[in-house]
């Protein structure tokens, strides 16, 4: 696999070798899947295939439908499972109590594992997952210049307009947003630099690896890592004072009052939510107020496009002013 | 005459050598049983307060330990890092079969360094952080017994040395 060094090298011995084997190309390789004693599948250029035994990918449909030429889909084992976890975890489970507990890890290069076991409950909370047996893993591609024909609508004069990035999951918001906080960092389209403050909670926009971002995020980024949004938000107000904040995903009411706070600091915010349309955001109570205030000033839509191969992620749907009135895109 | 004096001045300075050699790595391993105690307060330092992998808590040892664990910390972190199909057990214990070799411990300690190994990497931290601290109770019931028979033995080696060296060459002569 060209590029994709990191991610073979937290893959189980066997799966490591069918991917070798398989050629793809990283730039292209959206997700992977592993369920104990099921067959081993990823998500290739917007589609789902399976692998052979022989190494050979081959789509998914005729893998289920049991025609796929030239031998048996490679099962995935309890042991690849295992192995693969370890080498994730850098033979440290522990060291991820939390996110276990959250259901999700992100590791070097900012690529996130969901996985799924058996929960195990204190006092009615998960307290952590065992015998782990199901790993999605998703990859993250740093697309530089994404954003840049969003900056036009991200500026009013020299100040960054408060903009909120919707999409429904796996649309490409996040590396939406971690172009935009490069370019706006460094400073584009005859705007200065800014300074900015990054709440990365879940490790997936600077995906910092003991502290140190391996993700571009530009020359004048700060990043409070592994920290929840509210509480990172509020603190690197106070610590760094940036002129811009940015968080992904944000959608409890907790999250709204540290953004209104950073507003109300003179902060301008970038943020994403979890929605396919600007009602469906409407219609969640915490958004409702925020967007009653035009606290934002701008919404952008994300989706997926569909090209001749599959479906091309972070697409730009429409422009919204803080009216929710659409605006010229592109301009 | 001369020759015989020569002779057995340098089989009872030789036996002096060998006792006082044999002395040195009895305190030799009361050394390293104090920093093999040290080290396991590191780790638990790096899992409980800085919520360390254990790649990067071996890391960190390595760097701030002395011989012989430093090479034998490195190379754990060097052997996880590569993912080569091998469990953390398995690497820990060919580190301590090659890194640590030389170093003065016995087959008891190293059997409850074996059992630190295969401990390693447990689902919570609590559970890591309680066998880190049960193998530091155990070396350190070691250390307290070594530490209390060390000046006897310490002076029955040197002593032993000398009189081999001296039974011998009334023997010879």
């Amino acid at each position: 696999m060209e590029g994709g060094e990191e991610i073979l090298k937290v893959m189980a011995g066997g799966l490591r070798r069918l991917l070798e084997q398989a050629a793809l190309k990283f730039e292209y390789l959206q997700e992977l899947r592993l369920r104990a004693g099921l067959p081993f599948f990823c998500q290739y250029d917007g589609k789902e295939y399976g692998f052979l035994e022989s190494g050979r990918m081959v789509p998914a449909s005729s893998l289920q439908a049991g025609h796929a030429g030239g031998g048996s889909p490679h099962i995935v084992s309890r042991k690849e499972v295992k192995e693969t976890l370890e080498y994730l975890s850098s033979y440290s489970l522990y060291a991820y109590e939390e996110e276990l507990r959250q259901g999700f890890l992100t590791i070097r290069g900012g690529h996130r594992i969901g996985l799924a076991g058996k929960a195990v409950l204190e006092n009615g909370n998960i307290r952590t997952v065992r015998h782990i047996s199901f790993l999605n893993i998703r990859l993250a591609h740093q697309i530089p210049g994404c954003a840049r024909r969003l900056l036009p609508y991200l500026y009013e004069e020299d100040n960054v307009c408060n903009t909120l990035l919707i999409s429904p999951p796996g649309c490409g918001k996040t590396t939406l947003l971690r172009d935009m906080v490069r370019l706006i960092s460094n400073g584009e389209n005859g705007h200065a630099g800014m300074s900015i403050g990054v709440a990365d909670e879940r490790s997936e926009l600077a995906a910092c690896y003991q502290g140190v971002p391996q993700n571009d995020l530009g020359i004048r980024t700060d990043v409070l890592d592994n920290c929840p949004k509210a509480q990172g938000l509020m603190m690197l107000i106070r610590t760094m004072s940036p002129r811009v904040v940015a968080a992904d995903e944000i959608g409890g009411y907790e999250d709204l009052d540290a953004v209104r706070y950073a507003g109300n600091c003179g902060c301008s915010v970038l943020a994403t939510a979890h929605g396919a349309t600007l009602e469906e955001i409407r219609g969640k109570p915490a958004f409702a107020r925020i967007m009653e205030e035009g606290f934002f000033d701008r919404y952008i839509l994300l989706g997926k496009k569909k090209k001749n191969t599959g479906w091309e992620v972070g697409h730009v749907r429409a422009v919204y002013d803080r009216n929710g009135q659409p605006m010229e895109y592109p301009a | 005459m001369t020759l015989k004096i020569i002779g057995a001045v340098c089989i009872i300075i030789s036996c002096t050598a060998i006792g006082f050699s044999l002395s040195y790595r009895v305190h030799g391993r009361y050394r390293e049983l104090t920093e093999l105690k040290k080290i396991l307060y590191l780790l638990s330092g790096e899992i409980k307060f800085g919520s360390s992998t254990l790649e990067e808590a071996f890391q960190t040892v390595a760097e701030r330990s002395g011989p012989p664990y430093e090479g034998f910390f490195s190379y754990l972190s060097e052997e996880m890092q590569k993912r080569s199909s091998v469990t953390l057990a398995e690497i820990w214990k060919s580190g301590l079969e090659t890194k640590l070799k030389a170093a003065r411990l016995t087959k008891g300690d190293r059997e409850i360094l074996l059992h630190v190994g295969n401990d390693m990497g447990c689902l919570d931290k609590e559970t890591q952080l309680k066998t880190l601290a049960l193998a530091g109770e155990q070396l350190e019931d070691v250390r307290k017994s070594l530490y209390i028979e060390l000046p006897k033995k310490m002076k029955l080696y040197n002593y032993l040395g000398i009189l081999a060296g001296v039974f011998l060459t009334i023997l010879l002569i």
